[in-house]
């Protein structure tokens, strides 16, 4: 299969070793493109360690139409070396490099006080070889150092590089102001800010890689949005604090990777039995245990569709690029309300870490908050757990006169009275059938896959792998993009499936998790296309794989 | 002219006629009534009480009284608390729950919530025993003693949590006796008007399990704080008196009363609240989408 042509089109590879300023450089770059107008992808393949691992890279795709990923793995248009073994290790796939051996990084850093500016000298040397003009890089160096003595050395770095390298290059690109300034978030913003935007008043998380930058974000800015911003003493305490807000009457969420989720299995069920809204941020990154604490995979597909004992009604969202996670994060929270129901955004690593240009309409957050009581009570009368038809009985929170209950684990009548004291089989079989039948009703407000082109072959992917199929979408391989994992809504998505020829699911993980599963509803799977060693899918793969 | 009626509540205003499941006896009797006491003395109004719990017979307390409330899983109430307080810090929130919910799987929650100093009030029905689960040695079982897991006499050195609570920064520290229920209401009702994080440790006899620490055993040896001239201000003081318990010294005698108490500290939720300006609570799920916005420009 054939990549589709590309009109403008620019992948810069930076690599170097982790303390070197590679993420700084690559995501100061980032910026000044989005700011240009260009529609702009970064990825970052890094490891464990804080400084070493000395060719770590940071890939940047830029386009004048919209782009939902990194691109291609082998190749790309520049690399940017910052020591020997990163030149070694990626110059095979460039078609050009900056490098010491171009240009002088290093001495004219050092000219100006301090060598640790080669990274500032690269990106110099980079503006003359795509006929970038510095004063864009200039700009954003003084906003992130602020006016003063390290914006104004790093200023010279830059333009004496550029100088240097306008001798030695000839551009290979014109690379000009294309449009308005695009809004540029990484995926873990994304959720923080569809969170917030969701109305979201309490956020506990323990860190961990790679929910981490949620809670960072959160850190900073919750405080001036109103968002009570908790670390706890570790995620089994984050959950809880997250049903303890969210019992009170406030949106509450927690967030963590595979690991953290493990501990909080028990109490995810305890927000099922006791019907309170909370939602999990989960983000995958290799597994099992501590696994590939810094690299991507989509392996806990399985236990996000069943984490803790017990039967339970829940729902699983799974953004599929970085613009859909502002808005996935929205709609977990009103599931949530609505049903009272705890709720998975399932992310990953590529996901969270990557930085994509985003549209960002506020007018799109619409809030439903499901049957809230609020005012007064008959206490004789009022059943929290009281059994109704579509399963949802009427949440009164604290402070509300006469709705005094109490939300119990154990199984419980309508009043929320503890039963297991004796055998009470009716009461049982009414109550757990009214939890369970809510999952009928949240497959009504689940949306079917994105489907996509015809063809014989359709490519099936959920979550992040969306990213780089939709950037080769159209041509003649046909696609079924997930967000909406579970309960899966019914429909003819099923039949439309099935009348494929072949239909290929294409997973970061070596099982074929969602292979499984869609296996399990009818689906006819013919083939699976997977990988599990720390990478999200690209583009160049994918057209030779599918 | 108007006339200001304030009805005064009693302890029966905190009641659900649902009679206890706990065995004839059973110290957490003395604990759900020294309770309700303090809640009636105080007048807080039913629907401004949350009562959370863990697991475990005295973790089964909340259903017996007419507040909110969440009786949740096994060693997590602090945390849930935790939650509910940053929430809504108006709310009087108590924790109530044994040693093996609190001091065996849960102990680390209660280090953290006195080190933050969570406002919360944590009542510990401590029989130091596992009853729920038919009489297993707990974190506070004595050497020596013989219990179901424990046939040859437990080898562990019992959890001291008065001095764990005092390490941690607790604010307010106490014990009391379920055998004395006027006394422990009046150290539960300055508990509950204690601005920080509040340990009530309660030795509460089991009556089926823990044929050692019975009511007699425990009279033979309790003592009050405040008869013996204890100053609750006096850090030190009060970890001296911490570590007097007869595992250490087969003839000791048990302080029981409020060991410490500062009112200085701020809150977690204060501090919280703070930053934020509004309780999360009164925020409901209004968006500031201008400074979202605002943020998001850079």
């Amino acid at each position: 299969m054939k990549i589709d042509s590309l009109n403008v089109e620019l992948t810069i590879r930076i690599s170097g070793a982790q303390g070197e300023g590679v993420e700084t450089t690559g995501r100061t770059l980032a910026t000044v493109f989005a700011k240009l107008g260009y529609h702009v992808f970064a990825y970052r393949q890094y490891g464990s360690i804080i400084k070493g691992n000395p060719a770590m890279f940071y890939q940047i795709r830029i386009s004048d139409r919209r782009i939902y990923s990194h691109g291609r793995w082998r190749t790309y248009d520049v690399l940017i070396a910052l020591n020997d073994t990163a030149l070694a290790q990626h110059r095979g796939g460039a078609k050009y490099v900056v490098s010491e051996k171009e240009i002088p990084l290093t001495d004219i850093a050092t000219k100006h006080g301090n060598r640790i500016m080669k990274n500032t000298a690269a990106l110099g040397a980079l503006a003359a070889l795509i006929n970038l003009n510095p004063k864009y890089i200039a700009e954003q160096l003084t906003k992130e150092f602020g006016e003063g003595k390290v914006a104004e050395a790093n200023i010279a770095v830059l333009d004496d590089a550029w100088r240097a390298a306008q001798a030695k290059y000839s551009p290979i690109a014109d690379v000009e102001r294309v449009g308005e300034p695009r809004l540029l978030m990484s995926g873990a913003e994304a959720l923080a800010v569809g969170a917030v935007m969701a109305g979201m008043k309490f956020y506990a998380a323990y860190p961990m890689t790679p929910a981490s930058p949620m809670l960072h974000w959160l850190a900073q800015w919750g405080p001036k949005l109103g968002v009570a911003v908790v670390q706890p003493e570790d995620e089994i305490a984050a959950i809880n604090m997250a049903i303890g807000a969210a019992y009170a009457g406030v949106r509450a969420a927690t967030g963590t990777s595979g690991g953290g989720f493990d501990l909080m299995h028990e109490a995810f069920g305890l927000a099922a039995m006791i019907e309170i809204p909370v939602v999990v941020f989960l983000a995958q990154r290799g597994g099992p245990s501590t696994g590939l604490p810094t690299e991507t995979e989509q392996s806990d597909l399985l236990m996000a569709l069943s984490p803790a004992h017990g039967e339970y009604p829940h729902a699983v969202i799974a953004p599929r690029h970085i613009e859909e996670g502002l808005y996935a994060a929205a709609k977990a929270f009103n599931i949530a309300e609505k049903y009272q129901v705890p709720v998975i955004v399932l992310t990953d690593l590529y996901f969270n870490e990557s930085l994509n240009t985003v549209e960002f309409d506020p007018g799109r957050f619409k809030i439903e908050r499901g049957e809230l009581l609020n005012a007064p009570i008959l206490w004789e009368e009022y059943k929290r757990y009281k059994i109704t038809e579509n399963g949802i009985s009427p949440r009164a929170i604290p402070g509300t006169p006469g709705g005094m209950h109490i939300a119990t684990s154990d199984e419980h009548d309508e009043k929320g009275d503890v039963i297991t004291d004796t055998h009470k089989p009716e009461i049982r079989k009414a109550m757990h059938r009214k939890r369970m039948v809510k999952l009928e009703k949240i497959a009504e407000e689940m949306d079917p896959p994105d489907l996509r082109g015809g063809g014989e072959v359709v490519a099936v992917a959920w979550g992040s792998t969306s990213m780089p199929l939709m950037d080769i979408g159209g041509n003649g391989v046909g696609l079924a993009l997930f967000r909406d994992i579970y309960p899966l809504p019914d429909g003819g998505w099923k039949a439309a499936l099935n009348g494929a020829k072949e239909v290929v699911v294409v997973e970061v993980n070596y099982r074929g998790q969602f292979a499984d599963y869609l296996a399990s509803k009818g689906v006819k799977v013919s083939r699976k296309v997977l990988k599990w060693w720390g990478e999200p899918f690209s583009i160049d793969e994918l057209a030779e794989w599918l | 002219m108007s006339v200001k009626i304030t009805l005064n509540k009693t302890p029966m205003d905190y009641a659900v006629n649902r009679p206890p499941i706990w065995c004839p006896g059973c110290g957490d009797y003395g604990i759900l009534e020294a309770l309700k006491r303090a809640l009636a003395g105080l007048g807080i109004p039913n629907e401004e009480v949350v009562v959370v719990s863990g697991i475990g017979c005295s973790s089964q307390l909340p259903h017996f009284l007419k507040t909110y409330g969440i009786h949740g899983i096994h060693g997590r109430a602090i945390p849930i608390a935790t939650g509910v307080k940053i929430a809504n810090p108006r709310l009087k929130v108590i924790v109530v729950g044994g040693d093996g919910d609190g001091y065996g799987i849960g102990l680390n929650h209660m280090i953290h919530a006195a080190r933050r100093n969570v406002g919360i009030t944590y009542v510990v029905s401590n029989n130091q025993v596992y009853g729920l689960t038919t009489g297993q040695m707990s974190p506070t079982t004595l050497r020596g003693v013989k219990t179901k897991t424990t046939p040859y006499g437990s080898i562990d050195e019992p959890v001291n949590p008065l001095a764990l609570a005092l390490a941690a920064g607790a604010t307010f520290v106490a014990r009391g006796f379920s055998g004395d229920v006027a006394h422990l209401t009046q150290i539960i009702d300055q508990a509950l008007t204690h601005r920080g994080f509040a340990l009530v440790d309660v030795l509460s006899p089991c009556v089926t399990f823990n044929k050692v620490n019975t009511y007699e055993w425990f009279r033979a040896r309790v003592y009050k704080l405040e008869e013996a001239g204890h100053d609750p201000s006096d850090y030190w003081q009060a970890y001296k008196k911490a570590v007097e318990w007869p595992s250490l010294d087969p003839n000791g005698r048990i302080p029981i009363g409020v060991f410490y108490k500062n009112e200085e500290k701020p809150t977690y939720e204060e501090e919280i609240i703070k930053n934020l300006g509004v309780p999360p609570i009164e925020a409901g799920v209004a968006v500031n989408g201008k400074a979202v916005y605002g943020i998001l420009q850079y």
